[in-house]
């Protein structure tokens, strides 16, 4: 009985403390998310402005129900510079984040690839800038790899991500010319 | 023993229980976080935090906890703080959070808060664990920042503190960036302590 006893007390204790650390840990994690959203959300307007050519100013979403498809670039005087978006292509390891832009003469304004895993030393030179910088300017019509009559080198040894690069643009901006 | 003393107790935990000069716990996050001298103090502090927290909680709670369970209740404590360190950090200093990752997480593990824990707030009085946390905090950060600092210095031939910066003009030693660099100071660092506490007793006995 005595035993009984004692490994219920022990359990009771255990078992307040778990609650009570759990209401704390509830009660700060809804105020840090609500910032960590907010910072989240600095980076992705950052991401854009990168891609985009200078003079343009806000971003306007185009919302499909809860989800943005693609951003409406905007200057100061709320004339449309061109179209942004973040689109996830699957490379040759895994998911392949990246954010575009274009004019609207569907012209690449500029690309960057914002989260990726490909292979260190390889398919990871998509993110190089030697590489990313090859989009500026590049037409939609033009923009396949060299060898098959684009304008895009591939990265040595990396045919697959920077294929998957290209394929991830041609889709984003297929679905917005759709749009428009 | 002496009578103890807030004072005596904070002092105890820097000089006599340096958490890694004397007692040699917390290797593990000293080498990981003591590339740059940023990241070394944004780890003491993380770690004082929860220590400091642990410290009162398992000191409040002492006659409360059973012996037989007293290792699960010190981790759900424990873990309760790293959480909210590893909350708030992420929220509020990203690019910190970015550098230290995995190591914030880990606090819950590092031997040094369960050490004091067990070995100390489970047997003495709130006020005296808030010294020793504080004590132990300090020594921690102390040895923390030359750590980073000698590293960052010789290994990037610069330091860069919160936006201010200065260089010297050596090339940089990528020795002292990898672990291997942070066991050589770290040594070096023993070596001096033990040298001057072994003339000391020396003086003491002649």
């Amino acid at each position: 009985m005595k035993m009984e006893k004692e490994m219920i007390s022990v359990l009771v204790r255990l078992v307040v403390l778990a609650a009570c650390a759990g209401v704390v840990l509830g009660a700060i994690y809804i105020p840090t998310q609500a910032q960590l959203e907010k910072y989240k959300e600095e980076q992705r307007q950052l991401a854009l402005k990168a891609v985009m050519p200078p003079g343009t100013d806000h971003f306007d979403p185009v919302k499909l129900g809860e989800e943005t498809l693609y951003y409406r670039a905007l200057d100061a005087d709320n004339n449309l510079v061109g179209f942004c978006f973040f689109h996830k292509q699957s490379g040759s390891q895994d998911m392949i984040t990246l954010a575009g832009g274009i004019d609207t003469d569907y012209k690449l304004a500029g690309i960057k690839i914002v989260a990726h895993k490909e292979t260190p030393g390889l398919g990871s030179k998509i993110a190089e800038l030697e590489f990313t910088d090859q989009f500026k300017g590049v037409h939609t019509s033009e923009l396949a790899l060299s060898k098959k009559g684009g304008k895009i080198d591939a990265i040595t040894g990396a045919t697959i991500s920077s294929q998957a690069v290209i394929d991830g643009l041609h889709a984003k901006i297929d679905e917005i010319k759709g749009m428009n | 023993m002496a009578k103890m003393t807030f004072s005596g107790e904070i002092i105890r935990g820097i000089t006599k229980d340096n958490p890694i000069l004397a007692l040699v716990l917390g290797l593990c996050p000293l080498l990981a976080c003591s590339t740059t001298l940023e990241n070394a103090i944004g780890m003491s502090f993380a770690a004082w935090f929860v220590l400091f927290g642990s410290n009162i909680l398992v000191s409040l709670l002492r006659k409360q906890i059973p012996p037989i369970t007293r290792i699960p209740m010190f981790i759900i404590i424990i873990c309760t703080f790293v959480t909210i360190t590893d909350m708030v950090m992420e929220a509020y200093a990203p690019p910190l959070y970015d550098q230290l990752g995995i190591f914030v997480p880990l606090i819950v593990v590092n031997c040094i808060i369960i050490g004091r824990a067990e070995a100390y707030a489970n047997k003495n009085d709130l006020k005296y664990s808030i010294a020793d946390a504080i004590g132990i905090g300090i020594g921690f950060l102390i040895v923390l920042a030359i750590l980073g600092f000698v590293r960052e210095l010789f290994g990037t031939g610069g330091i860069a503190l919160y936006g201010f910066e200065f260089n010297i003009p050596i090339e940089p030693i990528t020795f002292m960036i990898v672990p291997g660099g942070a066991f050589m100071t770290i040594g070096i660092l023993m070596a001096m302590t033990n040298y001057n506490n072994i003339r000391k007793q020396r003086k003491g006995v002649a």
